[in-house]
């Protein structure tokens, strides 16, 4: 098992490498000097020239990225060209809102998504089935910011329940916190739930249809205890899978969410950074959402031998 | 099954229409809702729609109601004529993401299918890509080349094709192992035969499919990048940007921000009903969606 | 007659399945009798509505597209059809078990087999973790299981065939049941653990004292371990009967060919296929049936009487039914 995680964690680094290359050339896929780019239309000669040997940009094309992939290992992503601090700074500041929000809609979408598309699929056919399955095309449907936007309007706007927008962190106080939390995790958390609810309906299906189900129904559990015990521990390689793949969309929607609520997380430092054209910021928290992603899907990988002890390493 | 065969030879002149809304309910629903889209896009101008970017002022932030039906954004635009135009924008990158992404996607895909040597390198680039969340690559690239709705399209299909390669390269594979390809390949059948009469065939349906959710995807990501500014031009009525302009304002006039969304949503649940319908129909296998 | 009614009495029981719009009956007006200690056997092809028969009396019948449209299924007296879900769930596992065919695949390949024995014994005997455990290895010791302590925190894929037969038999036995179902026990193995697992099979039941029914299309089986035999034909039973009286002489044509297609020289061959090439042509699909007799398209005694009236089900010799209408013609088999 430890053997395998580490083989599996080393079998990463090529994958990280290449992110790493893709994100840092981007910059010269754009047309003309990169310096002239990144510092703006309103930038004076003098301006350029001091970027231009700040970023290293005067010398060849491998050094340069060598330089920043051997800094970014140390945690060193360079210096915002915005407000001249370092990135990795900026990222740490803005990371608790992130987290907060990246785990809460996870819990929703899994706590909403696994027991309805588990009895979606138990009465498959069915009224209920039905109407699991058109919300999880709706769900899939509507984009986070409209979706955003209608809770806002329902339960800020119209019943007065919840803050309209903005961030508490946690250490203000826990209620505080996940009222302003709750719309937010809820918009994300559907339209990932959406997602989930299909694949565990799908899986659970297959597995219904197995020998050992009605074995167990023969044994004279309940209901219950046969989809839960024996039905979705079966069950979980795919969702767990989804769960992986979902991941990426789920950083797409943080973007998007946190503009929509105005919380102060990774998005918001994004979407500005895009606005500002500032680069090393830009280049750092892709590499650091793109990292994420590809260690939450090697912890999804590493979590198949807990679900089903034929697959072993 | 075998009820809707019998029905539909007895009467095959009009029962064909029938048969697929009964048989493939979502296929149709999909379709009929996407061709209403698509004839509201193309027919804006006779859809009692005004200019999309004539202003008037004094008639800024109306509710909906008779003059405005879908009301006035900020500046007084009508936003029923903007939501229609935005249509236009919305498909027209939908259409040209797929396009794009399907043809790199389909070339790179072959290549690596067939060269043992180029698969390694593009394999290792492609999950590099997918590793980068598509939104945020996009947003990059429109970030350094300027935005402009070509732009648009270019920088979402890239974040597209990998699924695509992979899912071209699968089919390769798969095939290339077949014992008509095998026999095919032994009988000295000239390369670019084997490629058009077995090869291309078969990556059809997975395409076609994979396309329509790379259309939706694509509508909705167009969207989201115009929504946080870094998309489609501000000038451009496209659903994302009526929807971003009307983002301050959206507590006290929810409508700019309702009725386009209410489009944009509509539009993509068309296209993935589309989409699900076809695969169900086509059931081509190694497609996967997300 | 005793005042005592049998542990199993099924009565006029129908059941049907659903396809499309269509409703076909599997299985039509089947009634029987099993007492304690008792082993009855269902023969019959596949799709011949004996499975079904056996699921309908744990009512596992899956809903839809399955539905008990008529009948009853009496336990003791007590009418299984009558009861609630959770009534059935407190009866299911602990009055009647069942063995499955496939010892493959109707062990769940997640769960450790110790904790699939104790599982049972846990919901029906309220015992606790620690007791069910050691009555999981007490079952494991049973049904003679090698090393049984090692095989308790192990997983089914980790068995063999014959070992994973034997933990089904264990599972279903976990809690002393009164009525004990086994679907094609030994069909999915090989033929050396055939043997084994019916000898197993043999103690137990000598042990348990238990009412056994045995679906199965294998005759040599039959003759090894029943008392009495059903047979069923396209969802009806067509001769009910002691085992020996049936083998001696069969009562209705279709039981001939089964003697007939009977291998002669390996008693448990080692194939699953059916192996009832010999009679002619095929069970007529429920669309396409007539008035008469089921059986009468493939029959070589057929006469325009059978096609035209369904023959009762009647005793034609002492405790031996069948129904045909030209039972006294049947040659015996050769």
């Amino acid at each position: 098992m430890l053997a395998y995680a580490l083989r599996r964690l080393l079998s990463t680094i090529p994958v990280m490498a290449i992110v790493a290359l893709l994100v840092f050339s981007l910059l010269y896929l754009t047309p003309g000097d990169p310096a002239v780019v990144l510092a703006g239309e309103q930038a004076s000669e003098t301006d350029i020239a001091r970027l231009r040997t700040a970023m290293a940009l005067d010398k060849p094309y491998a050094e340069r990225f060598l330089i920043w992939v051997g800094g970014a290992v140390r945690g060193d992503l360079g210096v915002s060209v915005f407000s001249n601090r370092p990135v990795i700074e900026l990222i740490v500041q803005r990371l608790e809102p992130t987290v907060a929000l990246t785990l809460g809609s996870l819990l929703i979408a899994i706590v909403l998504a696994v027991p309805l598309g588990t009895l979606a699929a138990w009465r498959s056919g069915g009224a209920l089935d039905r109407i699991v399955m058109g919300f999880a095309v709706f769900g899939f449907s509507i984009p986070v910011f409209v979706l955003g936007y209608l809770l806002i309007i329902l339960f800020s706007v119209h019943w007065d329940l919840l803050p309209v927008q903005g961030y508490r962190p946690i250490a203000y106080g826990v209620g505080p916190f996940l009222e302003h939390l709750a719309l937010p995790a809820l918009s994300l958390g559907i339209v990932n739930a959406a997602l989930i609810a299909r694949i565990t309906r799908a899986s659970m299906l297959d597995v219904l249809n197995q020998d050992y189900m009605r074995t167990a129904r023969a044994k004279g559990l309940s209901t219950s205890r046969i989809l839960i015990r024996h039905g979705l521990r079966n069950a979980a390689v795919p969702i767990v899978t989804i769960i992986g793949i979902g991941f990426a969309m789920l950083i797409s929607g943080v973007v998007v969410t946190e503009t929509v609520f105005n919380i102060p997380g990774l998005g918001r430092l994004t979407v500005d950074a895009i606005l500002r054209r500032d680069y090393p910021v830009i280049q750092g928290v892709i590499l650091v959402f793109s990292l994420t992603y590809v260690v939450v899907n090697l912890l999804v990988d590493l979590s198949y031998g807990l679900f089903d002890p034929r697959i072993r390493y | 099954m075998s009820a809707p065969i019998a029905v539909s030879a007895i009467a095959p002149e009009k029962s064909l229409l029938r048969d697929s809304a009964r048989d493939h309910p979502g296929l149709f629903a999909g379709a009929v809702l996407l061709l209403l889209v698509i004839v509201a896009a193309l027919a804006a101008p006779w859809l009692g729609t005004v200019d999309p970017q004539a202003i008037a002022v004094l008639d800024r932030l109306e509710t909906p109601g008779r003059e405005y039906w879908f009301g006035a954004d900020l500046i007084g635009r009508d936003v029923y004529s903007r939501t229609l135009y935005g249509a236009r924008v919305s498909l027209q990158v939908g259409l040209g993401v797929a396009a794009l992404a399907l043809s790199i996607g389909l070339l790179i895909g072959l290549i690596s299918g067939f060269s043992k040597a180029a698969d390694t390198v593009l394999m290792r680039v492609m999950d590099g890509l997918m590793s980068i969340p598509s939104v945020l690559l996009a947003v990059a690239l429109i970030a350094l080349t300027g935005a402009s709705l070509g732009n648009v399209i270019i920088a979402l299909a890239i974040a597209e094709v990998p699924r695509v390669a992979r899912l071209v390269r699968s089919v390769v594979v798969s095939l290339r192992g077949q014992p008509f390809v095998e026999a095919a390949i032994t009988a000295g059948t000239r390369f670019h035969l084997i490629l058009w009469r077995h090869i291309l065939p078969n990556t059809i349906a997975p395409l076609l499919v994979q396309g329509t959710y790379i259309f939706a995807s694509a509508v909705l990501t167009e969207s989201i990048l115009s929504f946080i500014g870094a998309g489609t031009p501000p000038a451009i009525p496209s659903w994302g940007n009526i929807i971003a302009e009307g983002r301050t304002v959206f507590q006290f006039a929810p409508h700019i921000v309702l009725f386009p969304g209410i489009a944009l949503s509509l539009t993509v649940l068309a296209v993935n009903l589309v989409g699900d319908g076809l695969r169900d129909a086509l059931d081509p296998r190694f497609v996967q969606r997300g | 007659m005793t005042a005592n009614p049998p542990l199993l009495a099924v009565e006029q029981l129908t059941v049907s399945f659903r396809s499309g719009r269509r409703e076909s009956p599997a299985v039509e007006d089947v009634s029987f009798t099993l007492d304690a200690g008792e082993t009855l056997a269902i023969v019959g092809e596949s799709g011949s509505g004996k499975s079904v028969t056996s699921l309908a009396v744990m009512r596992l019948i899956p809903d839809p597209p399955g539905r008990i449209n008529a009948g009853r299924i009496l336990l003791n007296g007590k009418d299984l059809l009558a009861l609630n879900d959770s009534d059935m769930q407190r009866i299911r596992g602990n009055d009647i078990a069942m063995i499955f065919q496939e010892p493959m695949t109707s062990l769940n390949p997640v769960m450790t087999v110790g904790t699939q024995i104790a599982e049972s014994v846990r919901l029906h005997q309220g015992r606790n973790t620690a007791e069910a455990r050691q009555h999981a290895l007490d079952m494991l010791r049973r049904v003679q299981m090698p090393s049984p302590e090692q095989r308790l925190d192990q997983y089914p894929h980790e068995l063999s065939g014959g070992m994973r037969q034997r933990i089904v038999i264990a599972m279903a036995l976990a809690c002393n049941p009164m009525l004990l179902i086994a679907d094609e026990p030994t069909t999915a193995l090989d033929v050396t653990v055939q043997a084994q697992v019916l000898d197993l099979m043999r103690t137990i039941r000598s042990e348990l004292d238990a009412g056994v029914l045995l679906v199965t299309h294998d005759l040599g089986v039959v003759a090894e371990m029943a008392d009495r035999v059903l047979v069923f034909y396209a969802g009806r039973v067509v001769e009910s009967a002691p085992v020996r009286s049936l083998m001696r002489r069969p009562r209705h044509p279709y039981t001939l060919g089964l003697l007939g297609a009977m291998p002669r020289l390996s008693t448990r061959g080692g194939t699953r296929h059916e192996r009832l090439l010999e009679i002619p042509g095929n069970v007529p699909p429920p669309g396409s049936r007539g008035p008469g007799c089921y059986f009468a398209p493939r029959c070589a005694y057929a006469t325009q009487e059978c096609r035209d009236a369904q023959p009762p089900l009647e005793e034609k010799h002492a405790g031996h039914l069948a129904a045909c209408w030209h039972s006294d013609e049947l040659e015996e088999p050769a």
